[in-house]
């Protein structure tokens, strides 16, 4: 936690901001069997104005939703946001069969009578925690009316012939969805209006620049900048619906360089941290075209790190 | 914005990934000519062109001399120029330019080696020296042996300055002057025209290429005969194309042309009887599976029409198989696209197991009569929920497309059945007053190979199209409730059929414009209220929106070239199946 605020004080973020964080974090202690929950963040996430609207929304109360691409590090901020603010996280990730029952909790059969199983916004309301519902517009609308209740000024699950849980107060939602996926479906405005919605920006150049330094400190500057120009190349061609979104892949490009780092040849490296992500083959041959343009063939891994 | 194939759009990919913008089509596309695929340097080149100076300005520079006598040697000489001007700006940016370079560079002078004589002389001779001259400075070779002229041009065209935006047209322009090579003025070729009448209009008519517009003759013709700039299209009458003689009967010259219909006499009577009313009042309808009778006794020139179609699917056939790369591509997400949506909307059956989420209601059962099998497990369902119908336009002015749109088909057609859907792809267009729907692939054919069999002639009677489609599903629906019905339009509908004179309209009047816009948009109207499904693609030289929303309200997609018809009908599927009740 004390990284991520020397960070964010020199990212420039307002001092006031963060002063009030580090006392909600410091007066709402976490039980010990929670603590293990509360996430340790391996990326930073880049964007000063970003970290400031959310930050300020989860000093308020509000729920958050991050509207974002692919790789605007959407669940880089969520966990960084559990972990400043010290809170245990429960990662729910959206699917189509999504129903109220995995959500909540669902009955279950034991020793010959009905009981309630837990489910994770359940455990995340009495812990007082985090929830990260990923990819929200995923699942069906009618599963997600179940939440209406937990996210508005109620703040109260009712499960029929259970007691009706009150949140606890340090109890916020952060969801994610990436709008133009193909197949997801908008969010109805009963839901939408519960949450705060973050406008995610694709990622710059400079801050790409920065994690990259970041998370290799020995790779030579001008290769630091080819990659993360690279990325912001397959950035533009998604926008552009001339390749999937498969390639566009943040993680995949970080894992390409730690194995460029190890030894393995840079074409290779790229084609098992990116282009192998596809398919489909006339994608690839797109793809290595972007690749060829940036980096060269005949480059050694060893003359990309000092 | 032009169609492209898969070499040519992975051309235009690096010229784009190098730009950094996708919004423009370049003039240039650099493909290798011996091998046909594209040629990676020279399109980083191109794309760097317009990085620095912009679509405006690449088109302002070669317009100057566009229609001149050289402008191909201009061309090549402009283009050894901005290489080494884009270069000197993007090399701090891209270092791997260098390496590509030189690469470039070497190739060049080893592909010398691979010329043939008649390559040799067809290339430019200063445009060789320079090019020479050019590849030599890169590689730090010796340069070749020139004359003071040439040696002059190739130091002036080796510009390693910082040319800015507003200077770029005047410093190449400068140089083509000092040199006289481009002096500001073009000097065309100016084609000779003569006009014939008579008699002697009418033999050079026969011997000449002449121009036709949609007539209610069927032609058949490849894509690449067609005259871009008009309506109609080339067509030599000496050589290729048939043009059949007036029959005594239509409805024979139609199955003929055609194929057989798949209904009886008497069943097409009495659907005529039924559909050809109102503003259709004397026309004929012919359902077809383009089924022909081979022992049935043709005239030659029959015969060669025939032919001339089997052509036609062999040059769609070949399309799709030169770029079967992009096709399959396409199929792979076009497929996951609609998948994915129908996950999304598509109900779940719940089943009883003995794993799931627990119904309460029957756990008494577990407690009474040992039945452990008191869960409900969701089941995905894999029998087909609703059908599509793709009904494409294969009226005359869809002659400069057909190998592109059936291909398209053909990448929906599979899309679809890898999603389960049942698809049929039907093409129509209307001759001598018959309304004929050619189904190229039914709902129970496995392969869709036979969307090949697409070629385009004649007029489009959409709203007669419609009531047949409206029939054909009344037919065969493909075991399915809900029905999606897609139709490739121009938004124009336009048939040489009148419309008889009637109480609304004593006059009678074409069927074209408001009154064909009119008559469509009743007939959808008809469909949708008996629950069928109705999206069009819109497509067309011109900007018919406003006619397509008058038909089709709001189920339409506008796509800008033809090679979007397969993901335009995709997004229609999407759209749809958010709003079917699956």
């Amino acid at each position: 936690m004390e990284d991520l605020m020397q960070f964010l004080r020199e990212e420039g973020l307002s001092e006031n901001v963060l002063h009030e964080v580090h006392e909600y974090a410091v007066s709402h202690p976490v039980s010990d069997a929670m603590k293990q929950r509360i996430p340790v963040p391996h990326f930073m996430y880049y964007g000063v104005n970003v970290w400031e609207d959310a930050l300020c929304a989860l000093l308020c109360g509000k729920n958050i939703l991050l509207v974002g691409e692919k790789a605007t590090g959407k669940n880089v901020l969520c966990e960084n946001l559990a972990c400043i603010f010290q809170r245990p996280s429960w990662d729910i990730s959206f699917h189509v069969n999504m129903d109220a029952a995995s959500l909540i909790g669902t009955d279950s059969f034991e020793n010959g009578s009905v009981v309630f199983r837990e489910g994770p916004v359940y455990k995340c309301a009495v812990n007082g925690g985090f929830g990260i519902l990923d990819e929200i517009n995923m699942a069906k609308n009618e599963a997600l009316a179940v939440l209406h209740s937990v996210l508005d000024f109620r703040r109260v699950i009712d499960v029929p012939g259970y007691d009706r849980i009150v949140l606890k107060d340090e109890t916020r939602f952060i969801a994610t969805m990436n709008y133009n996926y193909a197949g997801t479906r908008e969010l109805n405005e009963a839901l939408s209006s519960r949450f705060v919605v973050i406008q995610m920006p694709p990622i710059t150049q400079e801050d790409l620049q920065r994690l990259l330094k970041n998370q290799f400190p020995d790779m030579l500057d001008k290769y630091v900048k080819q990659f993360a120009l690279l990325f912001l190349d397959f950035q533009k061609k998604c926008e552009n619906t001339e390749l999937s979104t498969k390639a566009l892949d943040l993680r995949g490009m970080l894992d390409a360089i730690d194995l460029m780092h190890k030894g393995l040849s840079v074409k290779e490296a790229l084609d098992l941290g990116i282009t192998n992500k596809t398919f489909d083959m006339y994608e690839k041959q797109l793809i290595h075209d972007v690749i060829n343009a940036r980096i060269s063939s005949k480059l050694l891994p060893s003359e990309i790190f000092r | 914005m032009r169609t492209y194939n898969a070499v040519e759009k992975r051309a235009v990919n690096q010229i784009w990934t190098a730009s950094g913008k996708y919004h423009f089509e370049p003039l240039f596309l650099a493909i290798h000519k011996r091998s046909g695929i594209p040629n990676f340097y020279m399109n980083l080149v191109i794309g760097l062109t317009y990085k620095y100076y912009g679509e405006d300005i690449v088109n302002q520079l070669f317009d100057c001399w566009r229609g001149d006598m050289h402008q191909s040697m201009l061309d090549d000489l402009t283009w050894l120029m901005l290489e080494d001007i884009v270069y000197v700006k993007e090399i701090v940016h891209r270092p791997v330019l260098h390496e590509l370079r030189e690469q470039y560079a070497k190739n060049f002078f080893a592909s010398e080696y691979l010329l043939s004589r008649q390559e040799w002389m067809s290339k430019n001779q200063l445009v060789y020296t320079m090019q020479v001259s050019h590849y030599s400075r890169i590689l730090n070779r010796k340069q070749p042996v020139m004359t003071m002229r040439e040696k002059q041009l190739s130091d002036a065209m080796h510009i390693q300055e910082d040319i800015s935006q507003s200077m770029l047209m005047h410093t190449i322009l400068d140089i083509f002057k000092s040199y006289d090579l481009f002096d500001g003025n073009r000097h065309e070729k100016h084609p000779h025209v003569f006009h014939l009448h008579g008699l002697l209009a009418s033999v050079m008519t026969h011997l000449m290429p002449t121009q036709l517009v949609k007539t209610d003759r069927v032609v058949v013709m490849r894509s690449s005969q067609i005259d871009e700039e008009g309506e109609g299209f080339l067509q030599s009458k000496n050589t290729s194309n048939i043009v059949l003689k007036q029959h005594d009967s239509d409805r024979m010259y139609i199955e003929r042309c055609f194929g057989r219909s798949i209904y009886s006499n008497q069943k097409l009577n009495l659907l005529e009887k039924q559909i050809c009313t109102g503003n259709h009042t004397g026309c004929h309808v012919w359902i077809t599976d383009g089924i022909k009778d081979d022992k049935e006794q043709i005239t030659a020139e029959e015969r060669y029409l025939r032919d001339q179609a089997a052509l036609q699917e062999k040059r769609n056939r070949e399309y799709y198989y030169k770029n079967i790369a992009l096709h399959k591509s396409m199929i792979y997400k076009l497929k996951n696209e609609i998948e994915n949506s129908l996950l999304i909307h598509q109900q779940k059956n719940a089943l009883v197991g003995r794993s799931g989420t627990l119904d309460t209601r029957r756990v008494y059962r577990a407690v009474y009569v040992n039945d452990d099998r008191i869960f409900l497990r969701s089941e995905e369902e894999t029998s087909p929920l609703f059908s599509v119908d793709l009904v494409l336009d294969a009226s005359a002015s869809r002659l400069s497309f057909q190998e592109v749109i059936a291909s398209q088909g053909y990448v929906l057609s599979e899309s679809l059945k890898a999603c389960h859907i049942p698809v049929r792809i039907s093409e129509f267009n209307s001759l001598r007053g018959y309304t004929v729907l050619r189904i190229l692939k039914s709902f129970q054919e496995k392969r869709s190979e036979s969307v090949f069999q697409y070629f385009a002639s004649g007029w489009n009677r959409d709203g007669l199209m419609l009531k047949e489609i409206g029939d054909l599903l009344e037919e065969e629906h493909g075991d399915v409730k809900e029905h999606l019905v897609i139709i490739l339009t121009d938004a124009s509908p336009n048939d040489s059929f009148r419309i008889h004179a009637s109480k609304e309209n004593p006059l009678g009047c074409n069927y074209e414009d408001d009154a064909g816009v009119k008559d469509a948009a009743n007939e959808v109207r008809n469909l949708k209220k008996n629950g069928i499904r109705v999206g069009a693609i819109l497509f067309g030289s011109h900007d018919a929106s406003k006619e397509a929303r008058m038909i089709y309200e709001n189920e339409y997609v506008r796509m800008k070239s033809v090679d979007q018809l397969a993901n335009a009908a995709g997004f229609l599927i999407r759209k749809e199946v958010g709003e079917m009740n699956i």
